[in-house]
């Protein structure tokens, strides 16, 4: 049976089935679903928490992580790539960013609410489908976090790792997302099963560094010897230790929230507007990444087998943008429906009445949030990118030289990539050394080309089929590609178009400076050109 | 690469040192410290014999391969980590009492783990996927444990339709399909 790269019906027919997914959906579908690096990608605390102060007052928070390179991700044909080339690729990434010093960034941000502000807004807090849009809250940047160091046992710290959303400290507290509150649960259980038994906490990775004092003992692979004698309280052998801490000394105390209500099975009318934010999302985005939201649909739902299913998702889609709703039809092959199927929502309990769970469409305060696209994430800098260079023996050693320093003085990396392994001369005679061949690394995994010059590098480089498809399917991912005196013969060779054939400003740099280069590498991609320069590679 | 650290930015990697080894020139034991003198060939009833129960060493060796792995994580299996510090920029006191949010000359010592939902431990990292993106913060006051993912929103509002996972994994697994497309388990504890 065919696998991997294929949606299901089942998943499809499931989220076509419940429209409070739809939100998730366009976030999936868009480009941060392939991030370039783990390094380049936000966080999301996702659920509404609470902040405490020392006189007991709530904020109600949103927790961030703002990533200092800015947030950026790769195409889908060039996703589909690397999982072949290199399926580790993004854990290669981060390692060997973090060896060289190029420590990833990110700051902390939070968005506070005062507690007063809970129903202020046109949707509910405590809905895990809802974002606060940065134009109603400012996101706050108050810390920054730095990875600075590898783990040196993969299982004993990646692996066994243990995290829940419950282990709080004093300060942090929980909202009543139902979401969260299932989540509260569950770690703690799957930690039981996974890691077996209720010592995972000994484990050195999961051990606090502040002093663990209690009554807990035994249970498969304890660890500590504890040499009191009791292990219980109230007790006067010991002294009633260890002691219970009062909030003054920094002991945990709940939240006092009010609550005054019926105890029900049911789902809140105010979570009920499952296609404002999805629109707002949708609408947010630039026409490159509508573009690849829209090709990522038409990929899906094209995998579907049930057309049933198909035109049920697109009627989900006509509530999020009737322009999204009718590409991915036409994708399709199917007559855009003027809405959704009714009834929309099949999330409903058995004497639930259907019409009040049925999605109830609020107006939006906001059209769009720029932060929810990537287009105007930072690009200042071309710090720990990948740059191909691609020669072979007789390259221009002065040029390749050149841009080697301008570019690892900017922070980038540059690997040779050539036709053997091994060392290469340059035209003076200089041997350096190989990186990469043709046949042990691929375009996919760079971030931009450079073809010095060198006429008897560049005469091998036209012979060989797989240099000329380097720089072919680095133009088409629109990446920054860069070529010098002999080495434009192997852009004359691709099937780069003409037209394009020395547009700087779409990142394509003949005869230009190193400068000119690094300042495109930091562009990230010129996805303008995508769709005009889509060629075969 | 090691990188010199302040000893508080370190206080996490220090606490780690009393279980780390490093055989680096030093003799091989047995789990019980026993010197291995032949490591090579196991006990036998001569040259061509067969191999002695009472080989413990084999045994050892044999026992716990056997039982190096454990279940991976139902869903976020696949995942990376690295070691690294928290400072804060300025005492966020106004709106809590965390210390590690109110006391700037505090480094607090993290550990982030950065995860794809739906593929096995062995899977690529380049799937169309959410990204978890969880941080342990070893703070003075205890764990402090951020566990999130690379987007803001989820897909479901309540926790009791997590069990739904098994439903879209079942037409994989009657397809014989192992591998999962998309994080095609959105519930579960679909968080790492």
């Amino acid at each position: 049976m065919p696998q991997a790269a294929s949606a299901h019906d089942t998943f499809w027919d499931f989220i076509s089935l419940m429209p409070e997914s739809t939100h998730m959906i366009m976030w999936l579908m868009s480009d941060r679903a392939l991030p370039r690096s783990y390094r380049m990608m936000e966080g999301f605390g996702v659920h509404t928490f609470r902040l405490i102060n020392e006189a007991g007052k709530s904020h109600f928070v949103k927790f961030h992580w703002k990533p200092l390179l800015g947030v950026h991700s790769v195409a889908w044909n060039e996703a589909v790539k690397i999982s072949g080339n290199d399926p580790d690729f993004h854990r290669r990434d981060l390692w060997e960013a973090i060896e060289s010093g190029a420590f990833p960034e990110w700051e902390l941000g939070i968005q506070v609410i005062p507690e007063e502000d809970e129903h202020k807004f046109d949707f509910d807090l405590l809905d895990p489908t809802k974002l606060v849009p940065e134009e109603l809250v400012p996101v706050q940047r108050i810390g920054k976090m730095t990875l600075n160091s590898n783990p040196d046992n993969f299982f004993a710290e990646t692996e066994q790792v243990a995290f829940h959303p419950g282990h709080i400290v004093p300060g942090i507290d929980f909202s009543n997302d139902p979401l969260l509150q299932g989540r509260l649960f569950s770690y703690t259980d799957t930690q039981l099963s996974r890691l077996g038994g209720p010592n995972f906490h000994e484990i050195p990775i999961n051990r606090p560094i502040s002093p663990v004092h209690n009554n807990q003992r035994d249970g498969h692979m304890r660890q500590t010897i504890n040499a009191e004698r009791t292990s219980y309280q109230p007790n006067s052998i010991n002294a009633n230790a260890p002691l219970q801490a009062k909030v003054s000394e920094g002991g945990f105390s709940s939240y006092q929230e009010r609550i005054d209500a019926k105890k029900v099975r049911a789902r809140s009318d105010s979570f009920l507007d499952h296609f404002s934010q999805a629109g707002l999302f949708f609408n947010s985005q630039s026409e490159v990444e509508k573009n690849h939201i829209v090709d990522a649909f038409r990929f899906e739902l094209g995998k579907v087998e049930i057309e049933e299913i198909r035109k049920r998702m697109v009627g989900i889609l006509t509530q999020v943008d009737a322009g999204l709703a009718k590409r991915v039809a036409d994708g399709l092959g199917l007559e855009t429906p003027s809405g959704p199927q009714k009834p929309v929502n099949h999330g409903v309990p058995a004497d639930g009445d259907q019409q009040k769970y049925e999605p109830v469409k609020k107006k939006s305060s906001l059209k769009s949030s720029a932060a929810l696209s990537m287009k105007d994430t930072p690009k200042d800098t071309a710090k720990s990118r990948k740059i191909a260079v691609l020669a072979t023996d007789g390259v221009n050693g002065t040029q390749l030289n050149d841009y080697k320093k301008v570019l690892e003085a900017a922070g980038a990396v540059t690997k040779i990539v050539a036709t053997h392994n091994g060392h290469i001369q340059d035209d003076s005679g200089k041997r350096i050394k190989v990186d990469f061949t043709f046949l042990t690394t691929a375009s996919v995994l760079f971030d931009a080309v450079y073809v010095p010059g060198g006429g008897k590098s560049v005469n091998a480089l036209v012979a060989e089929p797989d240099a000329i498809h380097f720089v072919e399917e680095a133009f088409r991912h629109c990446k920054a590609i860069a070529a010098n005196a002999e080495g434009l013969e192997l852009i004359a060779h691709s099937k780069i178009p003409e037209k394009d054939k020395n547009a700087a400003q779409q990142g394509l740099l003949l005869n230009k400076t190193a400068k000119d280069f690094e300042m495109a590498i930091r562009q990230h991609r010129f996805w303008e050109r995508e769709k005009p320069g889509k060629i075969p590679a | 690469m090691k990188k010199n650290k302040s000893p508080k930015e370190s206080s996490k990697k220090e606490n780690l040192l009393p279980d780390t080894t490093d055989g680096t020139g030093k003799l091989l034991t047995t789990n019980q410290g026993l010197k291995i003198n032949d490591d090579q060939n196991s006990l036998k009833a001569g040259e061509r014999g067969a191999t002695l129960l009472e080989d413990f060493i084999l045994r050892e060796k044999i026992t716990h391969f056997d039982h190096e792995r454990i279940p991976e994580r139902i869903v976020h299996a696949r995942g990376s980590g690295a070691h690294g510090v928290f400072e804060l920029y300025q005492s966020q006191s106004k709106y809590t009492k965390a210390g590690f949010l109110n006391d700037t000359s505090i480094k607090t010592p993290v550990f982030v783990r950065f995860s794809t939902v739906a593929g096995s431990r062995g899977s690529t990292d380049l799937a169309r996927d959410v990204r978890g993106f969880s941080v342990k913060f070893y703070t003075q006051e205890g764990i402090y444990d951020f566990v999130g993912n690379n987007m803001p929103v989820f897909f479901i509002q309540d926790a009791i339709n997590f069990q739904t996972s098994f439903m879209l994994l079942s037409q994989n697994l009657t397809m014989k399909c192992h591998r999962l497309h998309l994080p095609m388990i959105p519930f579960g504890i679909s968080f790492p």
